[in-house]
C-alpha cells in the first residue's frame, strides 16, 4: 500500500526550500565535524607535497596502495547518479523523484574525490595536471594513449561533464523558483542560474527532451567509466588483476556499492530535514528491491572472477589467492566481503517489513560500503604483494597514516560538499515532486481504489 | 518516449479498449482455429525432428563417445537451444519483476519456449559421455568425483523441471478455460492440467504471489547452469583459455538471443495467429529498445575479453585471439559480430524504426541467426580438441586445430533438433490460448484513458 | 645497428655485490640508508637477488643480479601516459626523467621489479657530490627511474666512432656492472655481431642446455639471457631420487 498526503504546491515549495533558509542544529554538528576532518585531509595532502610519497606506506613492488583503492572506490559510488536518475528516467520509474538529484549531486563530488586521487599519487602531480590533458604542452609530446592512464581522465572528465550538465539542466527550474522567493545578493545568484526560466510551454518542453536525451547519451559513459578504471588493472599482466572479467564485474560492483550509498543519503536526508514526506518508505522499498537484484548479479560476478582466478592451477595466482583467502588480514577481508557485502544485507533486503523501515536501510547500506571498500584493497593489494615468482621482492604493505587520513578525509570531503550544496540549493528537486502529484492518480477498479501513474504514450 | 511534445500521433493501441469477453472470445477463437491449422507445421517439424534423431543415431552414436569432434553439431544444437528457447522464460520473469505495464500479452509468448526444454536435457545426457572426467584435466569441478556427469545432469534436471514449472503455472488459469470452454479433444488433457483450478480469491492470491517467484526460481537456476555450460562445454575444452567473462557472455548473449526469440514468436502471432489486437506497437517498440541494449552489451562483453587478450600479449593469448577469432574461425566470428552488433545497433539505433513492427522483428531475426552462428563457431572451436590436449592440466594451446566444417550430417542434426523444438511449442500451443486471458484481463483493470487538456493520456494502476 | 643485451653466467656469479657498487657509482643512484632499506624502497638498478636451498646444515645460497631485461614488447612502456619511457632503435628501453609524472604503472607492470621509484628526494653529502658521474642526469624525487645498460656509455663510443670516421668495434664499450664483476660472470654486448662475446657465449651455452630467460613465458623477449648453473651434487641428487 502506498502512502499518497497529497501536499499543495506552496507546502512543497515551502517544505523543501527550507534547508536554503533555515540550519538545523545537526547540520551545524555536520559541518563542524567533517570541517575538522577535511582540515586534517587538507593538512596530510600538503605534508605529502611537501615531503614526497615518502611519507606513504608505499614501497617496491607496492607501488600502489590505499590512495588506488579510494581511487575505485568512489568512482564506484559516482555510479548511483546515473542508475538512480538516468536509468530510472527512462524506464519511468516513479519512486526516483526525491532521489535523483541527491544521487546525481553524490555522483559529482564523489567523481571530484576520486579524480582527485590519481592526481596527489603521483610523483610530480603539479606536472600530472597537464601532461595528461590532450595538448602538446611540451614540444610536441602528447599523451600516449595506449596508456590506460589516459582513457582515465578522458572517461572521467566526460562522465563529470555529462553529469554536472545534467545536474544543472534539471536545476534549472527550481532556480527560478529559488529567484522568486528571494532577495538581495541570493536572488542576484539564483537570477543568473536560472538562465531566465519563465516556466512557459516550451521551456518545458525543452526540459523534458532534455532529460531524456541527457539521460541516454550519459548511459554508454557510465558503463564506460568503470570498466575504463577495471582496465587500469585487468591489461596490465599482474596475476589475479589480468581478468577478463574485471569491467563487467566492477561496473556492477559500483552500482551495488553507490545505489547503497544513495540509501545512505536519503535516510540522512529524510533525518536531517525531516522530509518524511518527501522521502517515503515506498521509495526504500523499491529501491531495496533494485538492490536485491543489483547485490546478486555483483556476487555472481565475484564467484566468477575467484573460480576462474583458481581454474588455470596456475602457481602464480593460486599463490595469490591462498594468501587472499587463508592468511591474515586478507581471509577476514575476504569473509566480510560477502558477509558485509551479501549475506547480511541481501536477505534482510528480502522482506518488505525490513526494506520499510529506515534504520535497518541504513546500516545495511553502510554494511554494503564497508564491505565493498574492503573488496577494492582485497582486489587490489594481493597481486602487488606477491607478484611473480620473485619471492625475494614479496613484501607486506602497511598505510601510513598520511594515507589513512586521506582515506578518510575523502569521505568528510564528500559530506561536506553534500552539506554546502544543500544549503544553496534544494537537495530534492521541487519541479519533480510537483510533477509527481499531478502524475499520481487513482483508479477505480470495481470497488477497489488503486494508486495510478500517468503515462505519456 | 516524449520527443514531439503533445502531438505524438501514434494511436492508442486497441488492447486496452477492449472488453473482457472480447479478450475471451479471442482466446476461444484460437483454440478452435490452432489445432487444424497447426497441424501441417507441426508435421513438417515432427518429421525433421526424426530426421535429425536418426542422423544422429546414424553419425555421432554410431561413432561412439571417443571422437568428440564427430558431436560437434549435437553440442551446437544443445547450447544454441539453450541460449534461445531456455532463455526466453527469463524475459518473461524479468518483464514481471519490472512490472511493466505492456508485458502482459508478451509473456506467454516467451514462456511457452519452456516446453522444448526436454529436447535439450535429452541432448546434454547423450553428450555427457564424449567429457572425459575431471580428475585429469582443468575444469570448473576442480576435479570433484563424478563430475561433470552427475552434476551437470542434476542441474540440467533441475532447470528442466523449473521451467516447466514455470510454464504450467503461469499458464493454469487460461488452462482452467480451455477445459471449460475448450474443444472436447483439448477438454481431457487441459483439465488434468488444470488441476482444480476455480478462480477463487484465495487461488488468485496465491497465484499472483508464486507466479513471479517461479519465475526467479527459474532465473536463479538458468545463470548458474550457463555458467558452467560455458566452462564445460568451451572454457575447459580449449587448453589456455583463461577467461572469468565469457561465462557472462555466454548468458547475457542469451538473454540477447532469448528476447530476440520472444520478438519473432510475436511477429508470427500478431502476423498467422490473429494476435494483432494485442501484440502492437507498443510491445514491440519495448523490447526493440530491450534488443538494442542487449546488443550493446554483447559488443560489451566481448570486448572485455578482446582487450585484455591483446593488450596483453602474451604468446597463450594470442594463440586464443588467432583461434576463436582472427584465424581459424575468422569467418563466423566476423558473421556473427555483424549479425549480433553492427546490423542491431545500426538499425536500432533509429527511433523510427524501433517504434515499428518490422523493424525489431527483423533485427531479432538477424540476431537469432548470428547467435547460432556463434554457437556453432566455439562449438566447432572446443570440440576439436582431442582428450590428449587436455588431459595433464593441459594450460597452453599447442596446436591449433584446423576449422570444422559441417557435413550434411551435422546440419541434418541441427534443423532437426531445432524442428524438434518448434514442433513442441506448436503442440503446446493447442493447449494455451493467446492471448494469454488471465494476465491481458488483469490488465484491462489496471488501465484507463483520461483527457488531459488536448492530450489523452493513459493511467496505470500500481498495485501493492 | 647494434641489438645491445647481456649474458649472466650464473655458474661464475659469487654473490659479491661489486656489480651493484660499480652500478650504483656510475649512474648517480640515491645513497640507500638503512631506513631506506627497512621501508624496502632501496634502488639498485641492479640488483642481487638471494634465495636459501635446503635446510642446515646442507644449506646453499643462490644468487641472481638482477638488472633491467631490455624487453624488446616492454610491457612497462605502453602504460606510461606521458611517454615518458620508450624503446631505442638499439634495443635500450628508456626512461625519460624530465617526462616522468610518478605514476609507477610502469613499475606495476614491470613484473621483474626492475623498476625504482624516488620516494625521497635525493641528497648527497657534499663530501660525496664530487663523485658524481657528470655523464648521468641527478633525478629528482617522484620520478622513476632504472637500468639502462650504461647508455650514457655507449653513446660516448658510438660519438668516437663517429668522430673517428668508423664503425663500434667489437666489443668496445661495456656497462659498470659487467666491468666490475670480477668473476666475469655479467658479459655485455651486441646480440646481432656474431663475434662478440656475447653471442659467442650464448651459442656455446645453447649446445649445454644451460640458457633460459626469466618469466620468458609472458612473451615480451627480454634480452638479459641467463645461463644456468652448474651444479653436481643437484644434478647426482636429481640422478638418484
Amino acid at each position: 500500500m502506498q502512502e499518497r498526503h497529497r501536499l499543495g504546491e506552496e507546502e512543497i515549495t515551502r517544505e523543501l526550500l527550507r534547508p536554503l533558509v533555515t540550519t538545523p542544529a545537526m547540520m551545524w554538528v555536520g559541518f563542524i565535524g567533517l570541517g575538522a576532518v577535511l582540515a586534517i585531509f587538507v593538512f596530510a595532502v600538503s605534508w605529502m607535497f611537501y615531503w614526497g610519497l615518502g611519507v606513504t606506506g608505499l614501497q617496491r613492488p607496492n607501488m600502489w596502495g590505499f590512495m588506488i583503492v579510494n581511487f575505485v572506490f568512489w568512482i564506484g559510488i559516482s555510479h548511483a547518479g546515473v542508475m538512480i536518475s538516468a536509468i530510472l528516467r527512462l524506464t519511468q520509474a516513479e519512486w526516483r523523484r526525491p532521489v535523483t538529484r541527491a544521487a546525481e549531486v553524490m555522483t559529482i563530488f564523489s567523481l571530484m574525490t576520486a579524480m582527485l586521487h590519481p592526481v596527489i599519487h603521483t610523483g610530480r602531480p603539479w606536472r600530472t595536471l597537464y601532461w595528461v590533458f590532450p595538448y602538446d604542452f611540451w614540444r610536441n609530446l602528447w599523451p600516449d594513449v595506449r596508456g590506460p592512464l589516459v582513457w582515465d581522465p578522458s572517461a572521467i572528465l566526460t562522465y563529470l561533464t555529462g553529469s554536472t550538465l545534467f545536474l544543472y539542466t534539471t536545476m534549472i527550474p527550481d532556480m527560478a523558483l529559488a529567484r522568486d522567493r528571494t532577495t538581495g545578493w541570493r536572488r542576484v545568484f539564483y537570477t543568473i542560474l536560472a538562465l531566465g526560466w519563465r516556466g512557459n510551454e516550451r521551456q518545458w518542453k525543452m526540459q523534458t527532451i532534455a532529460g531524456f536525451l541527457l539521460s541516454g547519451l550519459i548511459l554508454p559513459v557510465f558503463v564506460s567509466v568503470h570498466s575504463i578504471v577495471s582496465w587500469d588493472f585487468a591489461v596490465s599482466l599482474v596475476p589475479t588483476w589480468h581478468a577478463t572479467v574485471f569491467a563487467p564485474y566492477f561496473v556492477i560492483g559500483a552500482i551495488h556499492s553507490g545505489v547503497s550509498a544513495v540509501v545512505t543519503l536519503m535516510a540522512l536526508m529524510r533525518w536531517l530535514f525531516r522530509f518524511e514526506n518527501y522521502i517515503r518508505l515506498e521509495h526504500f522499498d523499491a529501491i531495496g528491491r533494485l538492490l536485491i537484484a543489483v547485490g546478486t548479479g555483483w556476487l555472481w560476478f565475484f564467484l566468477l572472477d575467484i573460480f576462474f582466478a583458481i581454474y588455470p592451477q596456475e602457481a602464480r595466482e593460486l599463490e595469490i589467492m591462498q594468501f587472499r583467502l587463508f592468511e591474515w588480514p586478507f581471509n577476514v577481508l575476504t569473509a566480510l566481503i560477502f558477509i558485509f557485502g551479501y549475506f547480511i544485507p541481501v536477505p534482510i533486503w528480502v522482506f518488505q517489513r525490513f526494506r520499510r523501515n529506515v534504520k535497518i536501510m541504513f546500516w545495511t547500506s553502510i554494511l554494503v560500503n564497508v564491505g565493498m571498500w574492503a573488496e577494492r584493497y582485497w582486489l587490489i593489494k594481493p597481486g602487488l604483494m606477491r607478484k611473480y615468482e620473485f619471492t625475494f621482492d614479496w613484501n607486506w604493505y602497511r598505510p601510513s597514516i598520511v594515507e589513512i587520513s586521506i582515506v578518510l578525509g575523502s569521505f568528510a570531503l564528500v559530506g561536506f560538499l553534500l552539506l554546502v550544496f544543500s544549503k544553496i540549493f534544494p537537495p530534492i528537486s521541487v519541479w519533480e515532486e510537483k510533477e509527481g502529484q499531478h502524475f499520481a492518480q487513482q483508479l477505480r477498479v470495481g470497488k477497489r481504489v488503486v494508486n495510478a501513474i500517468v503515462r505519456e504514450f | 518516449m516524449a520527443t514531439h511534445g503533445h502531438a505524438h500521433g501514434h494511436e492508442l493501441q486497441r488492447t486496452w479498449e477492449l472488453a473482457p469477453a472480447d479478450v475471451l472470445g479471442s482466446a476461444l477463437r484460437w483454440m478452435r482455429s490452432t489445432a487444424a491449422a497447426l497441424r501441417r507445421p507441426l508435421v513438417i517439424a515432427a518429421i525433421l525432428f526424426v530426421i535429425g534423431i536418426v542422423a544422429i543415431v546414424a553419425f555421432p552414436l554410431r561413432q561412439g563417445f571417443a571422437n568428440r569432434q564427430a558431436w560437434t553439431y549435437v553440442a551446437a544444437a544443445f547450447l544454441y537451444l539453450m541460449s534461445t528457447a531456455a532463455a526466453a522464460p527469463a524475459l518473461s520473469t524479468a518483464l514481471r519483476v519490472a512490472r511493466s505495464h505492456w508485458r502482459r500479452p508478451v509473456n506467454r509468448a516467451s514462456e511457452i519456449w519452456a516446453v522444448t526444454l526436454v529436447i535439450p536435457f535429452l541432448l546434454y545426457l547423450l553428450l555427457l559421455p564424449t567429457f572425459p572426467g575431471t580428475e585429469d584435466r582443468l575444469s570448473v569441478w576442480f576435479g570433484w568425483p563424478l563430475s561433470p556427469w552427475l552434476w551437470g545432469a542434476i542441474l540440467l534436471l533441475t532447470l528442466t523441471g523449473a521451467g516447466y514449472l514455470f510454464a504450467w503455472f503461469s499458464s493454469l488459469p487460461d488452462l482452467a478455460i480451455v477445459r471449460d470452454h475448450g474443444e472436447p479433444a483439448q477438454r481431457g488433457f487441459a483439465a488434468w492440467l488444470s488441476r482444480g483450478w476455480v478462480g477463487s480469491h484465495r487461488q488468485w492470491r496465491i497465484y499472483e504471489k508464486v507466479v513471479n517467484n517461479i519465475g526467479v526460481l527459474y532465473v536463479l537456476i538458468y545463470v548458474p547452469v550457463m555458467t558452467v555450460l560455458a566452462s564445460d562445454f568451451i572454457i575447459a575444452l580449449i587448453p589456455g583459455y583463461f577467461t572469468a567473462v565469457f561465462p557472462a557472455y555466454f548468458t547475457i548473449t542469451s538473454f540477447q538471443a532469448g528476447i530476440a526469440l520472444t520478438i519473432v514468436t510475436m511477429a508470427v502471432l500478431r502476423r498467422w495467429g490473429g494476435q494483432a489486437d494485442y501484440l502492437g506497437r507498443e510491445q514491440f517498440w519495448a523490447l526493440g529498445k530491450m534488443l538494442l541494449a542487449f546488443s550493446l552489451l554483447w559488443f560489451y562483453f566481448w570486448w572485455s575479453e578482446f582487450i585484455i587478450f591483446w593488450y596483453g600479449r602474451t604468446p597463450r593469448e594470442i594463440d586464443i585471439l588467432r583461434f576463436l577469432m582472427f584465424e581459424t574461425y575468422l569467418w563466423p566470428f566476423v558473421l556473427s559480430f555483424a549479425m549480433n552488433f553492427a546490423l542491431p545497433l545500426l538499425i536500432l539505433m533509429w527511433n523510427p524504426i524501433r517504434r515499428s513492427i518490422a523493424g525489431p522483428t527483423v533485427v531479432a531475426a538477424i540476431v537469432l541467426i548470428g547467435n547460432l552462428i556463434d554457437r556453432i563457431r566455439l562449438t566447432s572451436a572446443a570440440f576439436s580438441q582431442p582428450d590428449s590436449a587436455l588431459l595433464g592440466h593441459a594450460h597452453e594451446l599447442h596446436e591449433v586445430p584446423a576449422a570444422y566444417i559441417p557435413g550434411i550430417s551435422d546440419i541434418l542434426i541441427l534443423i532437426g533438433m531445432l524442428a524438434g523444438a518448434l514442433a513442441l511449442v506448436l503442440w503446446a500451443a493447442r493447449y494455451l490460448p493467446f492471448p494469454s486471458v488471465a494476465e491481458v484481463v488483469g490488465g484491462l483493470w489496471l488501465r484507463a484513458h483520461q483527457p488531459f487538456k488536448h492530450a489523452r493520456l493513459i493511467v496505470i494502476g500500481k498495485t501493492e | 645497428m647494434p641489438r645491445w643485451g647481456m649474458v649472466i653466467d650464473l655458474d661464475r656469479c659469487i654473490g659479491c655485490g661489486a656489480c651493484v657498487v660499480a652500478c650504483q657509482a656510475e649512474n648517480n643512484v640515491p645513497i640507500n640508508t638503512e631506513d631506506v632499506y627497512h621501508q624496502r624502497r632501496a634502488i639498485a638498478w641492479i640488483r642481487l637477488e638471494r634465495y636459501w636451498e635446503g635446510e642446515y646444515p646442507n644449506i646453499k645460497a643462490r644468487y641472481i643480479p638482477v638488472p633491467c631485461m631490455q624487453c624488446t614488447n616492454a610491457p612497462c612502456e605502453p602504460v606510461c601516459p606521458v611517454y615518458a619511457t620508450y624503446h631505442t632503435n638499439e634495443g635500450i628501453n628508456m626512461q625519460v626523467y624530465n617526462r616522468c609524472i610518478g605514476t609507477r604503472y610502469c613499475a606495476v607492470n614491470c613484473h621483474w621489479h626492475v623498476r625504482f621509484f624516488n620516494f625521497w628526494e635525493p641528497k648527497w653529502p657534499d663530501s660525496l657530490k664530487n663523485q658524481l658521474n657528470p655523464d648521468v642526469t641527478v633525478r629528482s624525487r617522484g620520478v622513476m627511474e632504472k637500468c639502462n645498460f650504461c647508455v650514457h656509455r655507449l653513446v660516448k663510443a658510438e660519438q668516437k666512432a663517429k668522430t673517428e670516421k668508423r664503425s663500434l668495434r667489437t666489443d668496445e664499450v661495456t656497462t659498470a656492472c659487467a666491468q666490475a664483476c670480477p668473476t666475469s660472470a655479467i658479459v655485455f654486448g651486441d646480440l646481432d655481431d656474431p663475434n662478440s662475446a656475447v653471442s659467442k657465449l650464448l651459442a656455446q651455452a645453447e649446445q649445454e642446455g644451460r640458457v633460459y630467460r626469466l618469466l620468458e613465458d609472458l612473451g615480451t623477449d627480454p634480452k638479459v639471457y641467463y645461463l644456468k648453473k652448474i651444479d653436481l651434487e643437484a644434478a647426482e641428487h636429481a640422478a638418484t631420487h
